[in-house]
């Protein structure tokens, strides 16, 4: 099982840390959940794509899309709705960020899909997703 | 020269109130379609943030007026108070780009 401490394993040095880091690892363990573990940073980024920044929910509604059927920025402009122009925009942001790749970027009809660490990190996704529009 | 730093902190504080109004609008709206410690944590920062140049702003008018029986004071302390709001406002003017973009 793929563990979020796999990723620095060179740069972590566990019995030497302090008070803080044992405090940080302690919460870390926590967010985890269902036996499937996320990388923590990846989280936050989420968080701060969707949740501080302009039109953070639709990117929210794109990425589930995506994850439901690749599709190009046309499929998904009829089926969010969405300025064709907005989607663009959108893609290249969470393009930029590491969240969705396509086979073509400079192709009109390029389909896009979820990255690797996206669909590793996908339940802390759901999580996110989970709130939103919850009164 | 130290009442121009003085004024131009005192703009800076402004500006940064103004940077901050553009950043909290976003982070209200965010709030209200998804209510988390996340989203609610950010407009509880930005509001302090946007209080924290309110009171600069105020104080710098209370120094203003308060005449020559303190000018050594402000006129020390006016140029380290214009770097502070100033870098303040490049941060913030990132921040407002990261978060509009």
């Amino acid at each position: 099982m793929p563990s979020e401490r796999a990723f620095f394993p060179s740069l972590l040095d566990f019995s030497s840390i302090g008070l803080i880091g044992k405090i940080i690892l302690a919460l870390d363990d926590h967010s985890s959940s269902g036996g499937h573990y996320f990388d923590p940073r990846f989280k936050r980024v989420l968080w701060y794509i969707i949740g501080s920044t302009k039109g953070g929910v639709n990117r929210a509604r794109i990425l589930e899309l995506i994850n439901s059927h690749p599709a190009n920025p046309n499929q998904i402009s009829s089926e969010l709705k969405l300025d064709y122009k907005t989607i663009i925009h959108h893609l290249s942001v969470l393009a930029e960020n590491g969240l969705i790749i396509t086979d073509n970027k400079e192709s009109y009809g390029a389909t896009y899909f979820l990255t690797p660490l996206m669909e590793k990190n996908y339940d802390s996704f759901v999580e996110i997703l989970a709130k939103i529009g919850k009164k | 020269m130290a009442l121009d730093f003085m004024l131009a902190a005192a703009a800076a504080a402004l500006l940064n109130i103004g940077l901050l109004g553009g950043i909290i609008t976003t982070y209200i709206q965010n709030m209200r379609l998804i209510k988390s410690y996340f989203t609610i944590g950010l407009v509880l920062v930005a509001s302090l943030f946007i209080v924290q140049n309110l009171v600069i702003v105020i104080f710098w008018s209370k120094l203003y007026i308060a005449g020559p029986s303190i000018k050594n004071i402000v006129d020390a302390a006016a140029p380290y108070l214009f770097s502070i709001n100033t870098a303040q406002s490049a941060g913030l003017a990132v921040l407002l780009w990261i978060t509009r973009r």
